[in-house]
């Protein structure tokens, strides 16, 4: 009945196993299993902590010039840490525009 | 001679870098390749002779490509734009591509076909990059008018580098357009049917993607299965290019193999016989190419792919090096410009070094007889990956300034991981057409290895003496 080729074979059990790692990560997202830590992608891996980030850093992001890094840093310092990223949108330069760009590069804890 | 097809396209490639040197006129080179063109036909029966003139002609040919390539025609839009003149003008022509959203701002190419300048009516062509200010529900293949200010891109207001960008592939014009309602869509439906099928093939893939997936393994599988990096964030792009793995992110002779398999398999549980499984696999192969954006990489696979397997077809032996001449020369035939363009000399020059170092090292070094398998596996993986960083790793120094010495140690990791991704991607893909309930499994399965792909450059890029930037001139 289950005739088939060695190619087939491995094409259905590739995606049994794949359904089957599927299910237990989807148990283990579900569950706040400590391995579902592992499974997530951490922001500060894919992008820059806006309160903890420095000049240098930012400015290696090209996501702002000088000038604004530096006035971002001195609201930072002068404020406290932003609480959330929108807070950024009220350093003196940084627009609607801008603060699209910001989103691709940071985040806020 | 075993490999007509090399000589031939170094040869034609000669020509063309010369002819970007050179400022000699194009009148005088097509004048030359004419005379060496009658002493080829004058020569036909002498061996040596007619080898030289004719090695002569695809040279000068090159260069003819590229100059012919590079003369505007008069109705050109680019011959429009004056330097300090208001070049407001009311454009007609169509979406020739698939439009882009970013930051406020939708992005398109526009073929054009009428222009209005000062209540004058001319009839134009070329292409014009537009940039609307705002979301504009827009596709490829619109009817459409908009109103704005047409400039050079390679203006220095405009941003040098993606003057540079536009002009290689062809788009000599931009326009910025001040609100979405500057721009009319007239109709629907121009330009290619068959590539406006692909888009919308896209389209949908990468709606189910973003469907099942979140962000940002969804992003990295629309790179991986459909070369879309938009949504990919620019920070991850980095540390991969930092790691030398950024190539996993580019559809390239890996998809389109599977696309083959995944095919062929279907078709044969179909018991189709073997001819016919090969020329319904050739159709879909072009749209899978046209749907990941037809770019150097993936028409280099696209065109290998075809002649392997029409070597399988007629049961000849493929012999890599004239497959990969082919596909140069006919992506040079299409633009002679993609041989100065960085994607397409890192995928023809990777392919290559493959070819040409990793057979010889492993014989060098024995590696046939390693055991067990998995070292055997794994020192091969390293094989493979060192073959490609020696090849591409000046290139990668000169254009973008970075030494990655991690690249060949990262590749062994990375490349599997993406192999599993893009298999995952593909099978979530036929999970959430097929058996929908199935789907959620396949995303959580290809989340895991995006999140592990992640960990794992992370790592890879802390690590000391990972990579470095070179000083720039």
């Amino acid at each position: 009945m289950l005739d088939l080729t060695p190619e087939e074979r491995k094409v259905i059990l590739f995606l049994l196993t794949v359904a089957v790692a599927g299910a237990g990560v989807k148990f283990a997202l579900k569950s706040r299993n400590p391995a579902a830590e592992f499974l997530q992608i951490d922001n500060a891996l894919i992008k820059l902590d806006l309160n903890s980030a420095g000049l240098a850093e930012i400015l290696r992001t090209k996501a702002l010039p000088r000038k604004l890094a530096e006035s971002v840093i001195a609201y930072r310092q002068g404020h406290g840490p932003f609480s959330a990223l929108e807070e950024v949108k009220g350093v003196k330069g940084i627009g609607k525009f801008r603060y699209e760009k910001i989103k691709e590069f940071f985040f806020v804890e | 001679m075993q490999h007509p097809l090399v000589l031939s396209a170094v040869l034609f490639s000669l020509g063309i870098a010369a002819g970007k040197i050179t400022a000699v006129p194009f009148t005088i080179i097509y004048g030359l390749a004419v005379l060496f063109l009658g002493l080829s036909v004058l020569s036909w029966r002498k061996g040596l002779r007619f080898k030289i003139f004719l090695s002569c002609l695809v040279f000068l040919l090159g260069a003819v490509w590229l100059k012919n390539q590079l003369i505007l025609p008069k109705a050109h839009i680019a011959r429009r734009i004056f330097y300090k003149a208001d070049n407001t003008c009311v454009l007609k022509g169509f979406v020739n591509n698939q439009p882009g959203y970013r930051m406020g701002r939708t992005s398109f190419v526009v073929t054009a076909q009428e222009a209005r300048f000062a209540r004058m009516n001319y009839r134009v062509c070329g292409s014009v990059y537009a940039c609307v200010k705002g979301g504009l529900g827009l596709s490829y293949g619109d009817r459409i008018i908009l109103e704005g200010k047409l400039f050079r891109p390679y203006q220095p207001r405009a941003a040098k580098r993606r003057g540079g960008f536009l002009a290689s592939r062809g788009i000599y014009a931009a326009m910025n357009v001040e609100d979405a309602c500057f721009v009319t869509v007239l109709a629907k439906g121009a330009g290619s049917p068959v590539y406006g099928l692909a888009l919308r093939m896209k389209d949908g893939v990468e709606s189910l993607i973003n469907k099942y997936a979140p962000q940002p393994a969804a992003a990295v599988l629309e790179a991986m299965m459909l070369g879309e990096k938009k949504d990919i964030p620019p920070l991850l792009y980095r540390s991969m290019m930092n790691t030398g793995t950024v190539h996993i992110l580019v559809v390239s002779g890996f998809n389109t193999s599977l696309v083959i398999f995944c095919v062929f398999l279907l078709l044969k549980l179909a018991r189709l016989p073997r001819l016919w499984r090969l020329f319904l696999a050739l159709p879909i192969l072009f749209l899978y190419c046209l749907m990941a954006g037809a770019s150097t990489p993936v028409v280099r696979a696209t065109v290998m792919s075809v002649v392997f397997m029409s070597a399988y077809a007629l049961k000849r032996e493929p012999d890599i090096y004239n497959s990969c001449a082919l596909a140069a020369l006919l992506i040079l035939l299409v633009d002679p410009r993609q041989l100065f363009d960085v994607g397409a000399q890192l995928s023809f020059v990777s392919v290559l070094s493959i070819v040409f170092f990793y057979p010889k090292i492993k014989t060098l070094l024995r590696l046939g007889a390693l055991k067990p398998a998995w070292i055997r596996f794994f020192s091969e993986g390293f094989l493979v990956s060192f073959s490609a960083w020696i090849g591409t790793a000046a290139l990668v120094a000169y254009y973008f300034k970075i030494v990655s010495p991690i690249a060949v140690i990262a590749n062994i990791f990375i490349v599997p991981l993406a192999t599993l991704i893009t298999l995952c991607g593909f099978s979530l893909l036929a999970a959430a057409l097929c058996l929908p309930a199935l789907a959620p499994a396949f995303a959580a399965s290809a989340q895991a290895l995006v999140a592990l792909l992640i960990k794992v450059n992370a790592a890879l890029s802390s690590l000391p003496g990972a990579y470095f930037y070179l000083p720039s001139p």
